[in-house]
């Protein structure tokens, strides 16, 4: 599965990718240039292993021209803001309609404000975050990637979800014999919301949409 | 050089290393005195066990060992043209005769020397392998840059006698002569711009310590360099790697053993010439100091200083020649006052732009944890640099990898001197939409890039097509950066000394050199079936990093791949740019149209609209600086232009 970190430059794109990838945080990392790559392979609650293929995007707005060619063949996006940079996430809007326009119609997106452990800085509400993915139908989550907090339960989350989209879909064009259903469309109910001061309830949020 | 510390922080000391360890630290410390004694050979006492090592010959420059160059890329185009590189790396450049190093020590090879006594420490602290010039290298890496060295540091020493030469030939300042005008008077001026006209004497890496006062690692070395090396590092090394010898079985301590000798004989070949461009620096220095040089005379451009050129520039020489082969002291000279760089920073004061904020986020991103911009101080002048330019260049602004490429500028140049050499970067030799808002240019020659990679190496862009990767993805942000951090430190410098002279053209001839050079692993990767799309992205981009082999790169750059005019490139792009433009502008055109509704919500799957309030600036600015492409870059002269190819 290809999936694909998007977000304003210095969200923490980059940073949330390895920790996933290699369990390494920097915070002296270099801005990215163009495109970086990733990969790693988790296993679902069933058995099954999913390797994540993940490109980590260049945050300026500029180069959203050269990166969107990207989008294309990405089932998962991984939209990222900073909690504690109110203007990252007024952007996310601007980001979501970048991947209506240049991304497959059925991309898995979730929300995901970054640096939780950032808390005395927080300027943006989790309430408010919340709100928004329900209005966007999109899921959302909380992450640190410098405590790690939730950052497992990001990916594991959106590879999970698109796993099951990907096997009803296939359930479905068996069974209509069309494989143009939308079983994703305006379902708002699978926002998963996930409180960054407890990371122990993240496995609980596993829970199946549609 | 700080070798001593280098062999014992990097790698896995093994019970050899003790004594190797040691041993190069005797070899760098031996350079407290070596100075006075550059005579004398310190090698012997610092090998202690010499024969059981044939392999350890001190003399570098008797001993090419041309296999000890880990570099997996090897010249595959002998090269017809004597002038134009060697195609043995460790250099058949005009070199007086074999084994005259000795007598001639102060071949100043001066490059890298102060900063490697300036992060010598640091990289003992850190214990973090850096590169000659403070970038941080893997273990593997900084073993394949020490023999690289072994054997090139002779070809530097013979490069800076040469370019003194003829500095001093062609530039040379009659007495009473006024220093030829606003030109150089341009050249030679300090950060600070009320400075009087002087002429320019050849620098040491970082020369901007007396125009700032900045303690960066790397001025602050410049006068105490031999004793930085010899005194503090190479006891630390000793003690390291005896506490730190582990205790491997008979036949891996063997190998190690070898491999540690092999490298402790790089170690001190580099000691060496870095002593030897130590006492050279200062000789270049007082020599100069009486006969001061006349840079717009000395490097106007010609024949034989663009074959010098391409062979390279000594450290000690480029910002001058940089500055004036770029056009970059000519835009200075033509400036009016309210151009000018203190100026043009002067407006600055108590502004707020979306550039500055775009800056700022990027200041501490910009080669973290290299010593030389660890100081807030230097920090601040890469900010007031990009700063300055995105007031004087409003239709860039600020584009994510200039940062990377003024922070390398002032590595070596005052903040004036950068400021104008991006300016001649974007204004002269790149077309003029490469980094703006639209980046039209730069996509432009990603495709260009492309076809170029398809007429040259048809067997390759299948590869990355059957896996979703376009190869314009991995070379992006070789163009965007200019080099900078994609291809090893000195790889680098030596890509923007063409460059500045003749132009754009070079970075796609060194994307394709590089290209060339990794074709046979690409293919073997791809017929591996082993490796995703992903990784095979990630292998290709990271190759460039160990291309230590300047000298062989270059020689394929110029030699190795076919005629490459810079005509062409333009027709070529020409050709791409509508297209390009065409998309460029929908996009934005869309984002506009969808901002006149805001509020709503965006339904991912479906058809409504959204809310772009803010993308409303900066898409029609961009349309408003669309038109004034320039496509015509090239500066170089074109009637040798090519000169090479046909050769």
């Amino acid at each position: 599965y290809t999936v694909v970190l998007i977000g304003d430059s210095a969200v923490g794109k980059s940073n949330l990718l390895s920790r996933f990838t290699r369990d390494e945080f920097s915070l002296e990392s270099k801005s990215t240039i163009g495109v970086e790559f990733a990969t790693r392979s988790i296993s679902t609650d069933d058995g099954k292993v999913l390797k994540a293929q993940i490109w980590d995007t260049a945050g300026q707005e500029r180069y959203r021209a050269i990166t969107s060619a990207y989008y294309r063949g990405a089932v998962g996006a991984l939209l990222v803001y900073d909690i504690s940079k109110y203007e990252t996430f007024s952007n996310v809007e601007r980001w979501l309609k970048e991947l209506r326009d240049h991304a497959e119609n059925h991309i898995e997106v979730m929300l995901v404000g970054n640096k939780s452990d950032l808390r005395h800085l927080r300027v943006v509400m989790t309430e408010d975050a919340e709100a928004f993915a329900q209005e966007n139908g999109i899921s959302f989550i909380e992450t640190s990637a410098l405590d790690a907090s939730n950052v497992e339960e990001a990916f594991s989350s959106i590879l999970t979800k698109i796993y099951e989209k990907v096997s009803r879909k296939s359930m479905n064009s068996d069974a209509a014999g069309s494989g143009k259903t939308k079983p994703m469309a305006n379902n708002a109910s699978k926002v998963i919301v996930v409180d960054n001061e407890n990371d122990d309830a993240a496995p609980a949020k596993k829970k199946k949409c549609c | 050089m700080v070798t001593g510390e280098h062999v014992a922080g990097s790698r896995d000391p093994t019970p050899a290393n003790d004594d190797l360890g040691a041993g190069a630290g005797a070899g760098a410390a031996s350079t407290v005195d070596g100075e006075a004694d550059g005579e004398a050979d310190p090698d012997p006492e610092s090998d202690p066990d010499p024969k059981s090592d044939p392999e350890s010959d001190p003399n570098p420059e008797s001993d090419p060992d041309p296999e000890s160059d880990p570099d997996p890329e090897s010249d595959p185009d002998p090269d017809p043209d004597p002038e134009s590189d060697p195609d043995d790396r460790c250099g058949t450049e005009p070199e007086p005769e074999n084994g005259a190093v000795s007598s001639k020590k102060d071949g100043n090879a001066a490059d890298k020397l102060t900063l490697a006594a300036g992060n010598g420490h640091k990289r003992s602290s850190s214990g973090i392998p850096r590169d000659m010039y403070g970038f941080e290298l893997s273990p593997e890496d900084a073993e394949a840059e020490a023999a690289f060295y072994a054997s090139y540091a002779h070809v530097l020493q013979e490069r800076v006698l040469r370019w003194n030469a003829y500095a001093a030939k062609k530039g040379k300042i009659k007495a009473k002569a006024k220093p030829h005008g606003e030109d150089s008077t341009a050249v030679a001026a300090p950060a600070t711009p009320t400075t009087p006209t002087s002429p320019i004497t050849p620098r040491t890496p970082v020369s901007h310590k007396s125009a700032s006062g900045d303690a960066d690692a790397y001025s602050a070395s410049a006068d105490g360099e031999a004793s930085c090396e010899a005194s503090g590092p190479p006891a630390k090394s000793k003690a390291k790697s005896k506490s730190k010898a582990p205790k491997p079985d008979k036949q891996t301590r063997k190998e190690l053993a070898k491999a540690e000798k092999a490298r402790a004989k790089a170690e001190k070949a580099r000691a060496k010439a870095d002593k030897a461009r130590a006492k050279a620096t200062a000789k270049a220095r007082a020599a100069t100091a009486k006969s001061a040089i006349d840079p717009a005379k000395a490097f106007a451009k010609c024949d034989e200083l663009k074959k010098m050129v391409r062979l390279g520039i000594p450290q000690q020489w480029r910002p001058a020649v940089w500055l004036q082969t770029s056009g970059a002291s000519k835009l200075r000279a033509a400036a009016s006052p309210d151009e000018a760089y203190a100026t043009v920073l002067a407006q600055a004061e108590g502004m707020t732009s979306e550039a500055m904020r775009q800056i700022d986020n990027d200041l501490d991103r910009t080669f973290p944890k290299h010593p030389s911009l660890d100081a807030a101080e230097v920090k601040a002048k890469l900010r007031r640099v990009l700063v300055a330019y995105s007031i004087r260049n409003q239709a860039v602004g600020y584009c994510q990898s200039m940062n990377f490429v003024v922070a390398f500028m002032l590595m070596r140049m005052t903040e004036d001197e950068a400021f104008w050499l991006l300016a001649a970067t974007l204004e002269l030799l790149l077309p003029a939409q490469y980094y703006s808002r639209s980046m039209v240019d730069s996509s432009v020659d990603q495709k260009v890039f492309a076809q170029l990679v398809a007429a040259k190496m048809p067997a390759l862009p299948p590869i990355f097509e059957a896996e979703g990767i376009p190869l314009e993805l991995i070379s992006s942000q070789w163009f965007l950066c200019l080099y900078v951090r994609s291809v090893p430190t000195e790889t680098t410098l030596r890509v923007w000394d063409a460059f500045f002279y003749e132009g754009s053209k070079i970075l796609f001839r060194v994307a394709l050199a590089l290209v060339r050079s990794f074709e046979p692993e690409i293919m073997a990767m791809a017929s591996s079936e082993l490796i995703s799309g992903g990784e095979l992205f990630m292998r290709v981009k990271d190759m460039p990093a160990s291309v230590f082999d300047c000298d062989a790169l270059m020689d394929l750059a110029f030699n190795g791949i076919g005629s490459l005019p810079a005509k062409k490139i333009d027709k070529m792009r020409a050709k791409l740019r509508p297209d390009i433009q065409r998309q460029y502008e929908d996009r934005a055109a869309r984002h506009n149209t969808n901002q006149a509704l805001p509020g709503a919500p965006i339904p991912l799957n479906g058809s409504s609209v959204d809310n772009h309030a803010h993308d409303h600036a900066t898409a029609s600015a961009d349309l408003s600086d669309s038109d004034s492409s320039d496509s015509s870059s090239d500066s170089s002269d074109s009637s040798t232009d090519d000169n090479s190819d046909s050769s």
